[in-house]
């Protein structure tokens, strides 16, 4: 089973692009397993909405309610991510985290639990960057450090000298990241989904 | 919002709940009163990661349930409601809502992380055969679940809270 983190902070896209990627990624097996690609879900709240919507794209979801994966659910995150891969053993196990959350701890805790391996990929609001760059410089250099993709989210709506200095920033954060452009005006080409997923 | 010194004297009653680094709600209130933007040198912003969190603080009022939790500075707040109606006339007031929701918290000098809803639409249809054909009989409502989420930044739970209140109440109008 391989793992992918999808994290990046709240609103970023993360789970609009969670669905055309695990389509992307069940289109591309080639297993004869019955769940090739399945979501865990971290839920910043108490209250299931991002899960009910990725059930509805016919996924099976795991959710973990109410805490970040990094620390007060980490126990349940392990318990998870090892039981759906003793139980149903899937091509991938997507984990998408809450907006709050230091991907390069979940990638840790579940390497030290389980022996599992993780990529990540982190998604960033090139929308929102420069406001949110200031307030939330902590959290968001701390999502792209140790990433290994970046997809730079929602360009239809910034323009070329905007986007460029969110690359730059990003960069700055992590130079041996993949950066990569998406809207969900456009669909994902097959060559971005390859970078996020190693390929 | 924050028109006094939130020290160690505070009395206002806007801190009842515990805090596991009260210095963080302190630098918070001062924040209502300015933008968090690019320019901002507010300072608070600069600290040393660590995870906190808290209790989550939930009620149920008028069949509305409401709860929040602080986690690492962000103010988780989650709301659900349920309703008969029909959902397609719903469905425009629930976007206009989270929109007034998110201006109202930015006007109050809140940070949005993500304002959320979902719509779990539930419509019932009964069939019956007592002789040869099939009655197929529709509820003339739905049922609705309703339920809405804030992660906000710098703005006291309660007034989260009070705002996502409101925004599901209105959409039972």
């Amino acid at each position: 089973m391989k793992i992918l983190i999808l994290s990046g902070f709240l609103g970023s896209g993360k789970t609009s692009a969670l669905l055309p990627l695990a389509k992307y990624m069940v289109e591309q097996s080639r297993s004869e397993r019955e769940n090739k690609v399945m979501i865990l879900e971290n839920e910043v709240g108490e209250i299931g909405i991002d899960d009910a919507f990725l059930r509805g794209g016919g996924f099976k979801v795991d959710t973990l309610f109410s805490g970040c994966a990094c620390c007060t659910v980490s126990g349940e995150l392990v318990d998870s991510a090892y039981r759906i891969w003793k139980e149903y053993d899937p091509d991938w196990l997507i984990l998408e985290t809450t907006g709050v959350a230091y991907p390069q701890k979940i990638r840790e805790t579940l390497k030290n639990a389980c022996g599992l391996d993780a990529r990540i990929v982190i998604l960033v609001d090139a929308a929102r960057w420069k406001r949110l760059l200031i307030p939330m410089n902590q959290l968001l250099s701390g999502q792209i450090i140790g990433s290994d993709a970046v997809l730079v989210n929602k360009i239809d709506l910034v323009d070329e000298a905007a986007l460029a200095a969110v690359d730059a920033d990003i960069r700055n954060f992590e130079p041996n990241t993949n950066v990569f452009h998406i809207s969900a005006l456009a669909p994902v080409a097959a060559e971005v989904w390859d970078g996020v997923l190693g390929g | 919002m924050s028109e006094h010194e939130h020290d160690e004297n505070c009395t206002c009653g806007c801190h009842g709940h515990e805090h596991h680094d009260h210095e963080h709600d302190h630098a918070h209130a001062h924040e209502h009163h300015h933008e968090h933007d690019e320019n901002c040198t507010c300072g608070c912003h600069d600290h040393e990661h660590e995870h906190h969190h808290d209790h989550v603080h939930g009620r149920d009022v008028d069949g509305i349930h409401i709860e929040h939790h602080i986690q690492d500075e962000a103010c988780v707040v989650s709301g659900v409601m349920q309703l008969c109606g029909t959902y397609e006339p719903l469905r425009p007031r629930i976007a206009a809502a989270l929109e007034a929701l998110a201006a109202e918290i930015n006007s109050r000098g809140g940070i949005v992380g993500h304002v959320k809803a979902a719509a779990e639409v539930q419509q019932t249809e009964m069939f019956s055969v007592t002789d040869v054909k099939a009655m197929i009989k529709t509820a003339p409502t739905q049922d609705i679940t309703v339920k809405m989420a804030a992660i906000v930044f710098a703005i006291e739970p309660e007034t989260v809270e009070a705002l996502v209140e409101a925004a599901l109440r209105d959409l039972r109008v």
